[in-house]
């Protein structure tokens, strides 16, 4: 069962075109890399995927159902749920109160201006048992905007995972991480790809060969290569783009 | 909400000493000030309050607000002028505003930034235009005057002090409202939207739902302020509609503090008591009020009651 498609999806800046013709299945409950040398159009492919960009042509489905005109809102209703590559939090808040602002909005609270904010409280156990899994559990009173790098990335997987999202699209979840930090976000997308899909864009190719079950490559918007990390990455095309890197 | 028990309590007896300062000022500023001076402050203050739901809350920047506080003067003029009750009037100016906010919110809250000012500036001065025009309402140039306020419960309107003393009924349930708005889920989703559109819209939200019903409830709370402004005075001129007015309000809040939900009644206390005192003694007004403007924007950023509040919070 293919989770998450897309057909002939372009989009165009002014006449600069950023994705070209890109073709992408992700199958269910796999975890599906996308890597590609700088400026290859990942981070805009998660934008269209996810509806913050709307294509210029083509189509995204998730599991059969098109996708491409919805608001990203829409979207994340719909079960495709996505972390940003530059850690998006709400500053102001504190740990535990961002992640209970993302779990209510399915409610009916947040429209509610007449209740105390104390009735807030209904999502805090789940919003404890997220930060759990996330290992910020510690963290719960810190004001966002005080945490470590390391710590927000690891509040954008939580937030992303408050939608009870079928299919997840993770953008650079190791991003500016040691060694340390990277060992522990691959042990927690394994964890959060159980009974998920995981889409992930990655720079990382150690993240990659561990994680993922099949690659997409992207080249100046356009996919070079798609199929098994083993496969692909023999593959002369993927190789040369890398400029002869090693691609390990 | 979630803050650490110790602090919290530090914070919530803080409060509630300052609401029993505010409280005790408003009940005794009718005896230091003229009373009708007490009243604008009230007026004007609920104004700024709601004012900044939109400003301080959602991050709009309404450079119309007068549309609101206007419409409903105008309303609570006409309908005291045909012999309504004080609180019908009141009621039916505070439901104008919010009827009128509907159609100008829909279309205002998709913009942003300066977009967004420019669009409800536009539509104040639309209903400027209007109110200019449609002399049998609202007597064009020359307002309306010498307008019936029945009395209540006892309560004699004509006296200046006994309208204050029910003003501060009104303007304290204005300022409850505001601060449950503020204090709710509704309120905290808000602020989020604020700092994180992106985030807010990839956990689910719709921006333009919740600028659309802040709108709603600024506009509601500024007709309420508005029609309480007309209760005072007994009269209504096209200064209600005017764009000065919309400017004076942000001034006010600028002044007080914006994002602290009651900086703003301070920033309107300063502004009218300001000019009372400049008026009084001959000086201009416009230029003194506008340097303590400019001097409060680059020296005291955030406000008199801002400052304060972060002077507090790095003494604890």
């Amino acid at each position: 069962m293919i989770a998450l498609s897309a057909r002939g999806l372009c989009k165009d800046f002014r006449g600069f075109r950023a994705t070209n013709l890109v073709d992408l299945d992700v199958e269910e409950g796999e975890i599906h890399a996308i890597i590609g040398p700088n400026g290859a159009g990942k981070t805009t492919l998660f934008n269209l995927l996810s509806g913050f960009l709307k294509p210029t042509s083509g189509e995204v489905r998730l599991y059969d159902e098109p996708i491409s005109q919805l608001a990203p809102e829409a979207i994340v209703r719909r079960g495709l749920s996505r972390s940003f590559q530059i850690s998006s939090v709400f500053p102001t808040l504190s740990v535990l109160d961002n992640v209970i602002v993302a779990l209510q909005s399915r409610s009916a609270l947040p429209g509610a201006f007449w209740r105390s904010e104390r009735s807030m409280r209904t999502f805090e156990p789940r919003a404890r048992a997220l930060l759990e899994e996330v290992h910020l559990s510690n963290l719960a009173h810190r004001a966002a905007a005080d945490l470590s790098h390391g710590e927000k990335r690891q509040l954008e997987i939580a937030l992303s995972l408050t939608q009870e999202p079928r299919v997840l699209l993770l953008d650079e979840p190791t991003s500016g991480m040691g060694s340390e930090g990277v060992a522990r976000v691959i042990r927690l997308v394994r964890e959060v790809a159980r009974g998920r899909t995981v889409v992930l864009v990655e720079h990382n190719m150690s993240v990659v060969s561990e994680l993922a079950d099949r690659i997409t490559v992207l080249q100046y918007g356009s996919v070079l290569a798609t199929g098994r990390y083993d496969d692909v990455r023999r593959d002369p095309r993927v190789v040369e783009a890398y400029l002869g890197e090693e691609v390990a | 909400m979630t803050a650490l028990p110790v602090t919290r309590d530090r914070a919530r007896r803080g409060a509630a000493l300052v609401v029993a300062a505010a409280a005790l000022i408003l009940l005794i500023l009718p005896h230091v000030v003229y009373p009708v001076l007490a009243l604008d402050i009230l007026a004007f203050g609920l104004f700024a309050v709601a004012f900044d739901l939109m400003f301080g809350f959602a991050g709009l920047l309404s450079f119309g607000h007068a549309a609101f506080w206007g419409t409903s003067a105008y309303t609570t003029a006409w309908l005291l002028g045909h012999g309504q009750s004080v609180p019908v009037a009141l009621l039916g100016g505070t439901l104008t505003a919010l009827v009128v906010a509907v159609p100008v919110g829909f279309l205002s809250v998709r913009s942003i930034g300066i977009y967004f000012s420019m669009i409800t500036l536009a539509f104040a001065q639309m209903l400027s235009f209007l109110a200019l025009q449609w002399t049998d309402v609202t007597g064009g140039e020359n307002g309306l005057q010498g307008l019936a306020r029945p009395g209540l419960l006892g309560l004699d309107f004509t006296n200046s002090m006994h309208r204050y003393y029910f003003a501060l009924v009104v303007f304290a349930l204005g300022c409850c409202a505001a601060y449950r708005v503020v204090r709710s889920p509704f309120g905290k989703t808000l602020v989020a939207v604020r700092d994180n559109e992106t985030r807010a819209r990839s956990v689910g939200y719709s921006p333009t739902r919740f600028k659309l019903t802040a709108f709603l409830i600024s506009a509601a709370l500024s007709g309420l302020a508005g029609s309480l402004f007309v209760f005072g005075h007994g009269v209504v001129s096209l200064e209600v509609v005017n764009w000065r007015t919309s400017g004076e309000v942000v001034m006010m809040t600028l002044l007080g503090g914006t994002g602290t939900l009651f900086g703003p009644v301070a920033g309107a206390a300063i502004v009218l008591l300001l000019r009372d005192v400049l008026t009084t003694a001959s000086l201009p007004v416009g230029v003194v009020t506008g340097l303590v403007f400019v001097l409060a924007v680059l020296f005291f950023r955030r406000g008199v009651v801002g400052t304060l509040q972060g002077f507090l919070k790095a003494r604890r």
